[in-house]
Formats: structure tokens, sequence, C-alpha cells
């Protein structure tokens, strides 16, 4: 009986085996666009140790590609967007992108990960000269004024070495003054620990006493003993350039042994839904987008798709994923019909993409690559919980952040939206 | 085993060969032409799944000689595999050295002398306790690579640059396919040797009944950590050219799960047995695509599409699981059912005392 | 040595006493690693999470009805998978609680997905932070843990010693042939075993859901404690509470003092040296070494 039900079992996998090809990946296509698709490959983690950052920003580009499809794609060719979970895995992500280049054929391959993915993916990019969009910590080989011709930055989420955390640093210098101490925390992971290190050695330069902690990756749920050396160091301030799981968390562990002093999040915890959460004043985010409160445009567009489409994140995590959906539809248009990697190469090396039409950033911001430099422009500022009239406000103005050497930035202040 | 053949032997060589019957050489001579022929009609991702299958096959034969026919439980796998890619890894980075046959043989010298280290509890402890201080040892081997990986080789893993023998440079699927598929047969077959030996059956002595063994006369401290040094030194080749063939090397890998993984490929192919170990290698190796594909071509939610990782994962533990609770003893056992069904019919089974 | 240590290492022991037990009671009944126990610790929280929905107030029925499901779930495991595996080596046992470990973490992620949960703020509920004398703070769900873990912990060392079913327990887990002959129903008290074990694994990953966050990966939880029962013996409770107290302090001096990311490794240190020196833990029963 059991032989027969492991032969039968047996058999119909092979039946099934002997039948079809293999050209796996879900088309995501509506009726409306019919033409051949253009084939991008994401490679995502989406479980795994930072899956808080990273699987509702994968959901945002999905949702925007599966909007764009339904409104006929571009000039009717369809976007296939094949996404696989790397579980922030390097190893792991490498496989997948060699799979997503091979079998799926994709023109280009969205990392969406931490940055101890990135050059794994880059690896199997090299020899076919596609490009690689990363989106995540930048690193030096996307800096000015010599990128890797195959990587770039995807913007909003976060930025490179000096441009991630200058407007958080600006603030805490100005609101700090010399000899305030900040404790910053960073992942142990090559984006993170540069960043953060930057970061240290800035407010050290103004003045200020900062010390950083890396956090072990992955990170362990309980930060308590690294939120202790945090309060035995009397930190006032605390920042961190890393997902969530290792500064949100910091943050918490240090109210759960009674901290008073004032967490300033850098962009990966720019959602509405952090500051509704704790609804408290020693919480300070700085949003590379518009947040949800300021009603812009493109999150009537985001909140109607996710109706129509369904969502299992709230609607303020998919908004880095969404701006991230727009380069991408900017880059194929630019791209044209028919594309391949190396006329997309060339598109992303020249893209405008007008942020500022839609609402994502203040009216006028424009993201632009050129072949010298593949970070481009961020623009932060920074929000907070205000309990009096129990919404998100804006705390200073927005900020425009560019890169004119590898970790040479500058800072300017956008007149006020 | 069941036989209904009348096959007799008729000399002490054909006793002792490998491939003793007619039979068997024509069918390994076939099965060579069809594994040599295989990359002309396969397309460039199949000949990479076997190219994944060929490595497997060198870390499924590395355990199943400790734990299948050594007797020894040892957790340890990942440490070890970690061991030889690390290994293959600081030679490119610190000595700029990568020569494939020099790195990958320095890689199993490291293997060899951990896998004394690992080797040392059981001369101690047995059982569960044996296997838990593999376990410990194998963090302990991981912490060292992260730690050397993120101070010295850089946070992002280590790039490691194609073998290359003189002229020619392995960089396509193809080539890939016949260097491992070279390196497996010849470890392959070196395995069927070394457990036909005097070591082999020392070892299967000890996995049976250590105390008679030692009565016997088998020195148990020099067989048992001969197993974990033979087993450890395949088990870090394995590593190295697995670090090559990803061109990659980064700590994250080397998980609990992947020790999982091969210790399912024993368990599911048959323990004690090289066919098993091949069997279950391949198996294992490919039933994450497999699931790709059944989810591919059924209509599928798109949630469970796009969390396929979660059906992968479950349908290994299901394997294992399912392996366990029907036919423990492996695909190995499952396939004898099969041959003794041929060989004996119309009969069901053979009396006993007849051979 | 400050208070807030005091205390943190306290939290921490409450904690690994508690996933801790639950490896000693299914060693003593079926003689196996339990590997899956991180799994029942997330399941349980899961679980509670799911149950939510019935509205805010509930909280105590919620965390009764978890606890009774993932207790529930264990002893379906037992019969299902481990007991057809009677007789079985051990190492085939242990890996097939891998197996399940595996299968289990696949759907809870399959069910719920990766993204980080918080039961306690779906119910509204602050998990205000307790100022201790001497400068020491701790949380209200890491006071209750303790609390529940001195209530359980005893209470379990009890129910072994003076019910009717504890002891039937503690024969079928001595000698199962002899208890099986005196009328013992030896499968029931093992099973009652593996849902006692997954209760005190459940209320450490209650506890720790409430207190950090709820998501997949708190399973691993489950095997950071792993170092309890070795270093206090795979068959004393009073043995791994001891163990966790040590673990705890170990930890956590490693965190400030040393490196945050050596922490990780430090109980693995402790199992080496246990294994080297009294592989049968602080209390364990002396177990048939074989010397070569």
């Amino acid at each position: 009986m059991r032989r027969t039900m492991v032969i039968l079992f047996v058999v119909s996998i092979l039946l099934a085996a002997c039948r079809a090809e293999k050209q796996p990946g879900t088309p995501t296509a509506s009726p409306a666009a019919a033409g051949e698709p253009y084939n991008v490959g994401a490679v995502a983690a989406i479980t795994g140790p930072v899956a808080s950052t990273y699987a509702p920003f994968t959901e945002g580009f999905r949702l925007y590609i599966r909007h764009l499809n339904a409104r006929g794609g571009i000039n009717g060719h369809p976007v296939n967007l094949v996404v696989k979970d790397s579980q922030a895995n390097p190893s792991v992500a490498g496989a997948l992108a060699k799979e997503l280049f091979e079998s799926n054929n994709a023109l280009t391959v969205v990392m969406l990960g931490p940055s101890s993915n990135i050059l794994p993916v880059l690896e199997q990019a090299k020899p076919l000269g596609a490009a690689v969009l990363s989106s995540t910590g930048c690193i030096d080989q996307q800096a000015p004024p010599d990128p890797d011709p195959l990587l770039f930055c995807t913007p909003l989420l976060a930025g490179g070495i000096g441009s991630h955390l200058a407007p958080v640093v600006e603030y805490i210098a100005q609101q700090g003054g010399p000899g305030a101490k900040v404790f910053l925390s960073a992942l142990d992971i090559p984006a993170s620990r540069a960043i953060v290190d930057d970061a240290t050695k800035r407010l050290q330069g103004k003045g200020l006493e900062a010390r950083m902690v890396v956090v072990p990756n992955p990170p362990p749920a309980d930060l308590g003993p690294i939120a202790r050396q945090g309060i035995d160091f009397g930190a006032q301030w605390g920042t961190g350039g890393a997902p969530e799981e290792a500064t949100l968390a910091l943050f918490q562990a240090l109210l759960r042994q009674g901290w008073r002093g004032t967490w300033v999040g850098d962009p990966p915890l720019g959602y509405d839904d952090i500051l509704e959460r704790f609804k408290s004043d020693q919480l300070i985010i700085s949003f590379g987008v518009y947040p949800l409160a300021e009603r812009k445009p493109f999150h009537a567009e985001l909140e109607a798709a996710a109706r129509e489409f369904g969502s299992a994140f709230p609607v303020p995590r998919l908004m880095y994923g969404w701006a991230l959906g727009v380069m991408v539809e900017s880059a194929l248009r630019q791209c044209g019909w028919p594309c391949d990697r190396a006329k997309f190469q060339q598109a992303m090396n020249n893209l405008e993409v007008d942020y500022g039409a839609s609402g994502i950033w203040p009216a006028g911001a424009k993201l632009k690559f050129t072949p010298t430099d593949h970070i481009g422009q961020r623009y932060q500022r920074l929000y907070k919980w205000d309990s009096a009239s129990n919404r998100i406000v804006p705390v200073g103005p927005w900020y425009r952040v560019e890169h004119t050497g590898k970790r040479e930035v500058s800072v300017t202040v956008v007149s006020q939206q | 085993m069941a036989s209904g053949s009348g096959y007799f032997y008729t000399s002490y060589r054909q006793a002792l060969a490998v491939f003793d019957t007619a039979f068997k050489k024509q069918a390994l001579f076939a099965l060579a032409i069809a594994v040599a022929l295989f990359p002309l009609v396969g397309s460039n991702f199949q000949v990479h799944l076997v190219n994944l299958c060929f490595i497997a096959v060198l870390g499924a034969l590395s355990q199943n000689l400790l734990i299948g026919y050594a007797g020894q439980v040892s957790l340890g796998f990942a440490g070890l595999f970690a061991a030889g890619g690390f290994t293959a890894a600081l030679m490119v980075k610190e000595l700029e050295f990568s020569a494939f046959i020099p790195v990958v043989a320095a890689a199993s010298a490291v293997g060899a002398v951990l896998g004394v280290l690992v080797g040392l509890p059981s001369l101690r402890v047995k059982g569960l306790y044996l296997a838990v201080s593999t376990l410990a040892l194998h963090a302990v081997i991981v912490y060292g690579a992260s730690e050397y990986q993120h101070r010295l080789g850089g946070s992002a893993g280590i790039v490691i640059p194609k073998p290359s023998f003189g002229p020619l440079i392995i960089d396509s699927d193809r080539e890939w396919y016949y260097l491992l598929g070279v390196v497996a047969a010849l470890t392959t077959l070196a395995c069927i040797n070394l457990v036909r030996s005097r070591v082999g059956r020392a070892w299967q002595a000890i996995r049976d009944r250590d105390i008679v063994a030692e009565a016997c006369g088998i020195p148990l401290v020099r067989y048992k950590l001969l197993a974990f040094t033979v087993s450890s030194a395949l088990a870090a080749m394995a590593g190295a050219i697995d670090a090559y063939h990803a061109g990659f090397v980064s700590v994250e890998k080397y998980s609990f799960l992947l020790t999982v993984q091969y210790l399912a490929m024993i368990v599911v192919g048959g323990l004690g047995s090289i066919l098993g170990s091949l069997l279950g290698a391949f198996v294992i190796t490919l039933l994450p695509f497999v699931i790709d594909f059944i989810v591919h071509i059924f209509p599928t939610p798109e949630r469970l599409v796009i969390n396929i990782l979660q059906l992968q994962r479950i349908a290994f533990g299901g394997v294992i699981v399912a392996v366990f609770l029907l036919e423990p003893r492996g695909l190995v056992a499952l396939w004898e059912r099969v041959k003794s069904f041929f060989q004996l019919w119309p009969f069901k089974f053979m009396v006993s005392g007849l051979r | 040595m400050d208070a807030q240590l005091v205390a943190q290492v306290v939290v921490l022991a409450a904690f690994y006493s508690l996933v801790g037990t639950g490896y000693v009671l299914v060693y003593r009944a079926s003689r196996v690693l339990n590997l899956a126990n991180g799994e029942l610790l997330m399941l349980c929280a899961y679980f509670l999470f799911a149950l939510t929905v019935l509205g805010r107030g509930l909280l105590p029925l919620m965390v009764l009805l978890a606890l009774v499901l993932v207790a529930v779930v264990a002893g379906v495991i037992y019969w299902a998978t481990i007991r057809p595996m009677t007789g079985h080596p051990v190492f085939s046992i242990v890996l097939m609680t891998v197996g399940l470990a595996i299968v289990l973490r696949g759907v809870s992620e399959l069910v719920w997905t990766a993204q980080a949960r918080y039961p306690l703020e779906v119910l509204g509920i602050t998990n205000k932070t307790l100022h201790l004398p001497a400068g020491a703070a701790v949380t209200v769900v890491e006071a209750g843990a303790v609390a529940a873990a001195v209530l359980f912990i005893g209470g379990v060392i009890a129910f072994l010693r003076l019910a009717r079913i504890g002891m039937q327990m503690r024969a079928s887990a001595e000698h199962p042939v002899l208890a099986s002959q005196r009328g013992v129903n030896i499968h029931l008290a093992f099973a009652l075993s593996w849902a006692l074990a997954a209760i005190g694994a459940g209320i450490a990953g209650l506890a720790f859901a409430a207190n950090v966050r709820l998501e997949p990966n708190i399973a691993e939880q489950g095997l950071r404690a792993l170092a309890v029962p070795l270093a206090g013996g795979l068959t004393s409770i009073l043995g791994t509470v001891i163990a966790s107290l040590m673990v705890a302090m170990s930890e956590n001096l490693a965190v400030r003092y040393a490196d945050p990311l050596l922490a990780g490794v430090v109980p693995y240190f402790i199992i080496l040296a246990f294994i080297i020196l009294r592989p049968w833990g602080l209390l364990g029963e002396e177990e048939e070494l074989e010397r070569v």
C-alpha cells in the first residue's frame, strides 16, 4: 500500500515534468497590456533577518508594476517582474540572480536587500553587461567620480556613505551642541558600517561625543545588552544607519530600560505607522519621501492600487517601493523597444526621474544619474508626532543631499513647501 | 540481497573487482556516455543544476562515510564546508594565490586537521552528546570565519576568481560540468574502494558494535579519528570547490540549515550506501527546483508563488519527515525492493538458505 | 556589577529556564533533543496573535487558549511522528524533529508572513517600564515572565513529584517497559511530557513576542537556549535553572565587556567545556561513558 502510494506519487511528478517547457515566471500582466514583456528580475530579502524593511518595499514595487501593467504597460508592453526570495543570504542572492538572468532572461536585476548582497549579484551581472539596481545603502562603487558602470543605487530608502545620515547629523549637531553624547548603531554589513562610521566621525568633528556600536548580523532579537551600552555611555541622542532590526529595535530596547533621550531615525524608518505607534516625543524620523500624512497625489494613487490589488502591508510601508517602480518605469521608457541589457544600462546611465511631479519629493525635485554619479540626489525631511494636534508634523525644512566625491557631500536647504 | 540468477565468480580477480558482472560494466559504460553527452542536449540551466548536484555528491559522500559507515554522529558539516571555503578565500585574499588544485588540496588538509579536532569528543562521548559537541564546534568555526570575514576580508564577502589550468579558464556551466563530473566520479570511485577496504570494514564493525570491534582487535581511537579526518577533508574539499564554483565566499551561507540539507541527503538516499549518497544528493539538490516547476505549471495563487521559498522549505522538511515515517532506510531500500521485484519475478520472495 | 545587570540576567535566565525545561521534559520522556522547541515557542506566540481577533480585554483567555493550542500541537506531533519512531536510533529522531521544525517555520511564514507583529499593540496594551530600586529598569512583561517562570517550573516540579499522573510520567521516563507492565499508559505519559514542554516554551514565546516583537525568526531563540539543559543536565530541571543563570550571566558579561558578536558563541563554548569535563551536566544523571 505504502509502496503503491510512493510509486504513484513519483509517476505523477514525472508525468508533470514531461508535459511542459521550463519558462518560470508569473507575468504580472493583464489583458490591457498584450505586447511582448520587458523582463525585470528582483532578488529580495522578503523573509529572513531584515524582512521588516524589504518585504513591504518589495510589495510596494510589485504593486507599482501591477498598476503599470493594468494601465497598459509601457506602450503596450507589460513588465514581467519576477521576484525571488534571498533571505538576505549573499550566496543565495547570487544564485538567484544567475537564475533570473539565465532562465528568465532578465534585462536587469533589482537587488532589494542588505548591502552584503550587492557584490554576489553584481558578479553574475558583469559577464552579461547587465545593470544592477541596488536598493540599500550606497557603497563607494556607486559614488562619483568613477562608479562601476553596472551598479546603480536606487534612491529614497538609503543614501551613500556621507549622504545617508547627513541631515540627521546636521540636526543633532545643531540641537545637541558640542559635548552632547550621541549613540549610533550599525548593522554588521558593509554599507551600514561605513555609513555609521562616517557619521560618527563627522559628529566628533563637530565637537560632539559620538560612540558607535555594531549589531551582529543577523541581528539578535534581544538588543537589551547593547542598549545597556548606550545607557551607560549616557547618550542623549541616538541614531543609526541600518535596517530597523538594528535601529528601531535598539530604540525600543533603550525605552524598555527607561532611556530619556531622543532617537533620530534614518530613512529606512520613514513610515507613518512607526511614528503613530510610538506617539512619542522621543522619536524623530528622517523621511526620504513625503509621509502619507501630507496627502500628496502619489499617496492617493498608491492607496487606490493597494485597494485594488490587495496588500499584506500598511500603505505607508509601500511608499519607497512605489517610488522604485517609478524609476524602473522611467528607465524602461527611456530604453524604448526593443530593449536589451546594453541599452538599458545606457538608459540608467543618463536617467532623470521627476519625483517632484507626483509629490514623492518637493515640487521640482528630480533625480539624475550620470555616467559619473550612480547615487544621485537624496531629499530628506525630519518628522515627528505632535500630540497636541494628534498628527505627524515636519521638523524643519527639506534637505537636498548630493555627492561631490566619494565621501564628500553637499547639503542644501530646499525652500519651504 | 535477493538474486534469482545463477551467476558465479570464476576467478579471484573477478570476485574482487568493483564492477564484477558484465552487465555492470556495460551499464557503467552507458552511464558514462550519457553523462558525457548530457551537456550537448541540456540547456545551460539544466547543466548548472547537475553541477550543483555534483558538488552535493562530494558532501553527501563525506557525511555518509562518517555517519553511515563509521556510525559516528556529526552535526558539524557546515563548519567543515566553511573551513574549505574560507581556506580558499584566505589564500586568494591574503596570499594572492588562486591556483585551483593546490588551493583545494590545502583546504582538504585544513579540513583533515579540523576533523581531528571535531573527532576528539567521539573518543569520550557517543550519541546525543557527540552530536551536540560537533554542533558546538561548528558554531566556533563559523564564528572564527565570521570574525575573519568582517575584520580582514571585507564584510561583503570575498570574491574567488575562476579556476584556470594553464590557458584553460573554467567559466561556463559546461566547462564546470566536465570538471565537476570528473571530480565527483573519481571521489565516488575512491569512496567505493575505501568502504570495501580494511578501513571500511573496520568502520562498519565500529558502527555495528564497537565494543566487540575492539575485542576483535580494531583500534578504536585510530579508526574513529580516521573516519572524522577523511570525512572532514572531503567536506572541506567540497567547500573549496563550491567556493570556486560560486565565485564568492560569505559566512551567512554556512548555517545549520546547510548541515541539515546534507544530513537529509544521506538519510533520504540511504545510510551506509554509496549509491544512497548519490541518489540523496541529486534528490535534495533538485527538490527546490521541482517545487518551482510544479508551482509554475499548475495554477497557483499568487501569494504562494511569491512565497515559493516557504513552499520549498516545507517540502524539504516534509521529505525528511516522510522518509523517516515511510521508508527509514531511504531510497536505496526502495531501489532494492524494485530490483528484487524484477529479479525474483514471478516469485515474491526468496526462500532463505539459498543464495 | 550593578542592579541593571542583575535584572537583565534574571530576566534572560527566566526565559532560558522556561525553554530549557522544555528540552528536559522531552529528553526525560523520549531520550531525544527536541530541536523543534524554538518553533513551538514561535507558534504559541503566533497563536496568540491570531487570537487577538477575539477583541480586546480578553488577554488572559487568549494566553490560556494559545498555550492549550500549542500543547495540543506538541501532543499531536508526538503521537504522529515520534511515537512511530520508537526504537529508531536517537540521531534519526533528532533529525526528524529538525524536519518538523523546518515544516513548522515554513508554514508560519506562509500564513503570517515575515512581517514583524506587535500583539500587545493590537490589544492596545502598553508595556510599561518599571523602575526598580538601585536604578534597574524592567518592563511589565519581563517581570511577568520571571513570575511565570517561577510558577511554571515550581508547578512542574511539584506536579511530577506529587500528582499521580506526574509520578506516572516519571516512571515511564525512567523505565518504560516496567511502567507499562504496571499498567501505566506510557504513550499518554509521553504525550503529556511533550505538551508540558510546549507550554514552557510557549510561555517564553509569549513573553518574547510581547516584550520585543513577533516574527518567524524568534524560533532561533530556542536553539540559543540549548546550552542550558546541556550544561545543567538533560534530566534535571533544577540543573537547568542553575545553568540558565550561569549562561545568562556569561552572555551579558560578554556583551558588556567584550564583543557583542562574541555573545552568540559563548553558549557553545560552555557546551564544549561541559562535554569535555562533565558531559552529563551539573545535575544530570551520570551516564555510561565510553573511555577509549
